[in-house]
């Protein structure tokens, strides 16, 4: 290692380095103490190098724009992020990963953390090699490229700690908005351009989010589309509201199925990783007698509809799954097989088609009552709700919600199916969600990318390292 | 650990030789195929949803599919990072780490073979059906191959690195992202152990008497270009 070398500041500052440089610096300054880096790497003579020694004055200067780059862990921002970030992650405007708006910051002002307390310090068990090894096997999922010259130098001066601002800035750049859209093109199977549908619509929201660092609930939220070129645009259901991805035809028409249990099914599993029968604390079940008769059934003998009892289905146990179920997929009853939202949807059984067809192109309820078959009013985790927009609200607030982000980024950084991903200890996932959370309140894809991917346990999934779990804080 | 990745990944020669061998290859094992590895769902349906809505209405009364958050494969880990096998990086960082080594824009002629054959080399299209995939089996090496050529012909690829094997760590090291190990080298020793007589005859086909083609400078830099960004550490996860 080159101790002795300076670093080049102008070209940090150009990479767009400079003030993540800073911040990690400072928050390093425990450990660095004494070995030799405080003294060089902290960017005396740097205009930086100031606003450092002074210290641990709040970022009132850059408040809005901080939130996707607050601190490095979560326990720093634990402590004062709440009042800098009440205005939202949403307008993090750092998306350009040019220094000139870092030079202009104060480096220091989302740093300041408990007295005392190094966020930092669980990165030192690594050498510098194990950063660059780290870094070099994630960087092109992440950003789509090499590690570049400068963040190696990073890495040589400020060892482990540095893969923090390191991926800090990936996350700003525009790359990483790429891969956000890849991420959840390949997630939600969506993408290209159909006859009639625009099936980048999903990648487009995801990329737009990612770019502007707003929050990743807002893939299930957002208020509006958004086109090839960025520009916000109405949906294409026809629906009376909207909620981001799943109020797109890609979505819709790519999960179109009878009785709407794949539109729901991969709803709740995308977004919260949950699959069927649920936990009934987390998602009570529907009374029985709201049931058309074929769900009804818990075990064979009781199923009194022929088509289910001769190979429709499992034929039995149709209520422990489908008591959840019917909940979900009623969210989805106006919407056709296209996409298409139809406000005179009955959610009845066509006697002319399979079971689960309804007309038009539309799906059967769950719901036995005729007057309740065709309107969206349904329950998620206990909520009632009237739409599906009603239904993502309740769904990103849930804990389960960044947790699955946290896995889903985990599964696209790693190359893992999602069987490979669903193994995932859950462990490290609610510790990535709070990690995120303590970032922003409501944390944008780089915020969860960041927070998962500097995360000891999975740091050490990579280098192969013996299992450290719990040691990290 | 894995033969095939082991030997290929120290070898970006042995790539090119596997790709270019008629039922050779790494294919992995059929967990790395496309809809497992990447959209993983064992009931993932094309993008048009007409599978799920025409066929998949039976199974979706059943509720099997998606797998719960459990216990890791790997006690030690929290995590499985499934090292057996080999992943493709997908075809975009692919494409897009060629732009930025060749410092080419991706509309530039030199990638049109690339893009032309992008579904080849598994690249996806949900709205035509066609799901990414990530291995890397031998018609994918050749499609790798093929679509190279035409960049490792470049003058943008030939005036970075003209002097072969002068250039070659230099080019390793910028594809890859690391200094090239004196192992990394040895296989491409021999390729410039000689060098090309300027009045060899080219190879006539079928005639086994003819004399044995000596590679001229331009065949030995096209061959470890083709290496060297046919080779695991530039195209594999």
């Amino acid at each position: 290692m080159s101790a002795g070398t300076d670093l080049d500041a102008p070209r940090l500052a150009r990479a767009g380095l400079m003030a993540r440089l800073a911040r990690a610096c400072f928050a390093g300054r425990l450990a660095l103490a004494g070995t030799g880096l405080l003294t060089l790497g902290c960017y005396s003579g740097s205009p930086l190098a100031s606003g450092d020694d002074e210290g641990t004055t709040s970022g009132a200067t850059d408040g809005s724009s901080s939130s996707s780059s607050t601190s490095s862990t979560s326990s720093a921002s634990a402590s004062t992020g709440d009042g800098s970030t009440s205005e939202g992650s949403a307008s993090a405007s750092g998306s350009s990963g040019d220094a000139t708006d870092g030079d202009t910051e104060d480096p220091l002002g989302d740093t300041t953390g408990p007295q005392g307390e190094d966020p930092l310090a669980e990165l030192d068990r690594y050498t510098p090699e194990e950063a660059r090894d780290y870094l070099r096997a994630i960087a092109p999922m992440v950003v789509g490229r090499l590690m570049s010259p400068a963040e190696e130098a990073l890495i040589e001066h400020f060892q482990a700690r540095g893969i923090v601002p390191v991926l800090e800035g990936w996350v700003e750049e525009e790359s990483f908005a790429e891969t956000a859209r890849m991420m959840m093109q390949i997630k939600l199977a969506a993408s290209g351009q159909g006859d009639e549908i625009d099936f980048e619509l999903p990648g487009n929201l995801a990329a737009h989010l990612a770019r502007k660092g707003l929050p990743y609930r807002e893939l299930i939220t957002s208020d509006t589309c958004i086109d090839g070129g960025g520009n916000a645009i109405p949906c294409d259901t026809g629906a009376p509201y909207t909620a981001g991805v799943l109020t797109t035809r890609a979505y819709l028409r790519a999960n179109a199925s009878r009785f709407n249990l794949r539109r729901a099914r991969r709803m709740m599993y995308i977004f919260n990783c949950l699959t069927y029968p649920m936990d009934t604390e987390l998602q009570p079940p529907l009374e029985k007698s709201l049931l058309i008769p074929m769900f009804r059934a818990l075990t064979p003998d009781e199923q009194t509809v022929p088509e289910a009892k001769n190979g429709f289905g499992n034929g039995f146990a149709c209520y422990n799954c489908h008591s959840q179920f019917g909940a979900h997929a009623q969210l989805f009853v106006r919407f056709d097989e296209t996409g298409l939202y139809h406000a005179d949807a009955t959610g009845l059984q066509d006697p002319e088609n399979e079971l689960g067809r309804s007309q038009n192109g539309l799906f059967v309820s769950h719901f036995v009552s005729p007057v309740a078959a065709p309107k969206e009013l349904s329950q998620v985790f206990g909520t009632l709700v009237s739409t599906v927009r009603d239904a993502a609200e309740v769904l990103a607030d849930d804990p389960t919600f960044y947790e699955c982000a946290s896995r889903n980024v985990i599964e696209w950084t790693f190359g893992l199916g999602e069987a490979e991903g669903a193994m995932t200890d859950r462990a490290l996932l609610v510790e990535t969600a709070a990690r995120a959370l303590d970032r922003s309140p409501e944390p944008s894809f780089g915020d969860l990318f960041v927070a998962t991917l500097t995360h000891p346990d999975v740091i050490d999934v990579v280098l192969d390292n013996p299992a450290t779990q719990g040691d990290a804080p | 650990m894995d033969v095939c990745r082991s030997t290929a990944k120290r070898s970006g020669l042995l790539a090119l030789l596997l790709a270019l061998a008629p039922g050779a290859g790494c294919s992995g094992d059929p967990a790395t195929s496309v809809g497992e590895s990447q959209t993983g769902e064992a009931d993932t349906t094309s993008s048009s949803g007409e599978a799920a809505t025409s066929t998949g209405g039976g199974d979706e009364t059943t509720t099997g599919d998606d797998t719960t958050t459990g216990a890791p494969v790997d006690p030690d880990h929290p995590f499985d990072l499934n090292r057996e096998n080999i992943r493709l990086l997908p075809f975009a960082v692919r494409l897009n780490r060629l732009s930025l080594l060749l410092d080419l824009p991706t509309t530039d002629p030199a990638f049109a073979v690339m893009l032309n054959r992008r579904f080849d080399l598994g690249d996806y299209d949900y709205s035509e059906g066609i799901n990414p995939d990530l291995t890397w089996s031998a018609a994918r090496m050749s499609a790798w191959v093929a679509a190279l050529r035409p960049l490792c012909a470049s003058s943008a690829l030939q005036s970075r690195y003209p002097e072969m094997p002068l250039d070659l760590p230099a080019l390793m090291r910028d594809a890859w992202g690391f200094e090239p190990l004196p192992v990394d080298l040895e296989d491409y020793a021999d390729l410039f152990v000689a060098a090309p007589e300027d009045d060899a005859p080219p190879p006539t086909p079928g005639d086994e008497g003819a004399p044995i083609h000596v590679l001229t400078d331009g065949e030995r830099a096209e061959i470890a270009c083709l290496a060297v960004l046919s080779s695991l550490e530039f195209v594999s996860q």
